[in-house]
């Protein structure tokens, strides 16, 4: 699975880890995540977000 | 016995703090108080974001319905008025005592006032609060010449905020350079271009004499020459606020000392984000913030021994046709050699060495590209085997991956 990274701030999603935050369990792909999600470190939404190259 | 636990302050480290108690205690009290008359919010949009609705609930870091879910309990328009440390007491401006068991302060910071004559006049502003934002819009929504004083990213930001709003921009720094914490002289300058084509006039080195006007700002006279403007807003650096722990037992520098576990030199008080200061310094970074209230929190929680431990700074921009971002020490005097490339054509990516290791970044690309810095860096994998000066940038970094696979 894809990492995401929030282009405004640089928290990068990691689908192993979710967001413990809010309740969203590791192994959860970004695609997956709610649609009203938010980036935990700065608020914006998913449309914030893009695919990490490694 | 349920415990209590208060929280002074309504920044990002106390909603951290509150959480990582509740994970650790599902039965305490948790309260949370703070002078703002708001849910905790994002405080960086307000320079970022400074046009947008700042009242939308986008703003808040959570939610109303989460502080329910939580129980947590918050207590807008509350100022702490002081603290009782040998009784383990508070007193709020509503008058009320409340007992703590444990208690955390992050109280942040304030701007620093900016000293020169003419700064009380009409039409000055330094934003730090929501209610700075909405007052310095309101002012300026029929005026079109600001100035801005400060080049540092929050003034950038704001600056770049103004001029999408339509507004005539001059930034005024006292530095040689624009961002000089994040960038180095090549993007720095890059930066000034990019800000003036946008139509900013850029004053460095300025020397900010004094603000002109009667009641209200007309003007500001730099370098000997003045500068006709209708409003003027600055941010120079922040300044721990710890009013509330002065003349106390509490040990203070320039922020309240704490330890790595986020305890102060008090029992059962512990500290976290821009009021703090850590071995010598003072961070006021968000991120940094964030971390220390989760820390704070589950120590103040589970008589725990959590370590803080600093993240790498990421700096992340995206304003005046311009994507970069800067990561790790870019401090070309506190390193051992620098790698450089560019290609003439827009792209330019920096590489800051030292003892052998990638420390560090500035990359004029969307921060999509830092993920393998951002790994080199953490994992300190070493470079002493490669030959630096025969090598492109993507042959070390793919050199270093490799190593790292291993």
């Amino acid at each position: 699975m894809d990492k995401y990274i929030c282009i405004p701030c640089g928290y990068i999603y990691n689908p192993a880890v979710g967001d413990p935050d809010e309740d969203i369990e590791p192994g959860t792909a970004f695609e997956d995540l709610p649609e009203d999600w938010l980036c935990p470190v700065c608020g914006e939404g998913k449309d914030q977000f893009a695919k990490v190259t490694e | 016995m349920k415990k209590n636990y208060c929280i002074i302050g309504t920044g990002v480290a106390a909603v951290n703090a509150a959480k990582a108690i509740r994970d650790q205690d599902p039965e305490g009290n948790i309260m949370v108080f703070g002078a703002e008359d708001a849910l905790p919010y994002n405080r960086i949009k307000l320079s970022k974001d400074l046009f947008s609705d700042l009242r939308s609930d986008k703003v808040l870091i959570k939610k109303e319905k989460w502080y329910e879910k939580q129980q947590i309990q918050t207590f807008p328009n509350t100022r702490v008025e002081r603290i009782d440390f040998d009784q383990h007491t508070l007193v709020t401006s509503a008058g009320e005592c409340i007992a703590y068991d444990k208690l955390l302060i992050c109280t942040g910071a304030n701007n620093r006032k900016l000293m020169v004559d003419g700064i009380d006049k009409q039409g000055v502003y330094s934003i730090r609060e929501r209610h700075e934002a909405e007052e310095f819009k309101a002012y300026i929504e029929d005026k079109s010449s600001i100035v801005n004083i400060g080049g540092g990213i929050q003034g950038v930001e704001t600056v770049w905020s103004l001029v999408k709003a339509g507004k005539k921009v001059t930034i005024l720094e006292v530095a040689p350079r624009l961002m000089a914490r994040q960038l180095d002289e090549h993007t720095s300058e890059l930066l000034k271009k990019k800000i003036e084509d946008a139509g900013v006039q850029v004053h460095l080195q300025a020397n900010i004499q004094q603000i002109i006007g009667e009641d209200q700002v007309t003007g500001i006279l730099v370098n000997d020459n003045t500068i006709p403007c209708d409003s003027i807003t600055y941010a120079i650096g922040v300044i721990p606020n710890m009013d509330l722990v002065e003349n106390t037992a509490m040990k203070t520098c320039r922020g309240i000392v704490v330890n790595d576990r986020m305890e102060t030199s008090i029992a059962d008080v512990y500290a976290a984000g821009d009021v703090t200061e850590l071995n010598g310094v003072v961070e006021g970074l968000w991120d940094r913030a964030m971390d220390q209230g989760k820390i704070a929190g589950k120590n103040m929680a589970s008589m725990g021994t959590e370590v803080y431990q600093k993240t790498i700074p990421l700096t992340v921009f995206n304003a005046f046709d311009l994507s970069l971002f800067s990561m790790g020490l870019v401090d070309e005097a506190q390193c051992d050699t620098t790698l450089t490339e560019e290609d003439g054509a827009g792209k330019y990516t920096r590489l800051f060495l030292k003892d052998n290791q990638i420390v560090g970044v500035i990359s004029l690309e969307s921060v999509i590209a830092a993920a393998p810095y951002k790994a080199a860096i953490e994992n300190q994998a070493s470079v002493a085997e490669l030959n630096l000066n025969e090598l492109s940038i993507q042959e070390v970094m793919d050199s270093v991956k490799q190593g790292g696979n291993e």
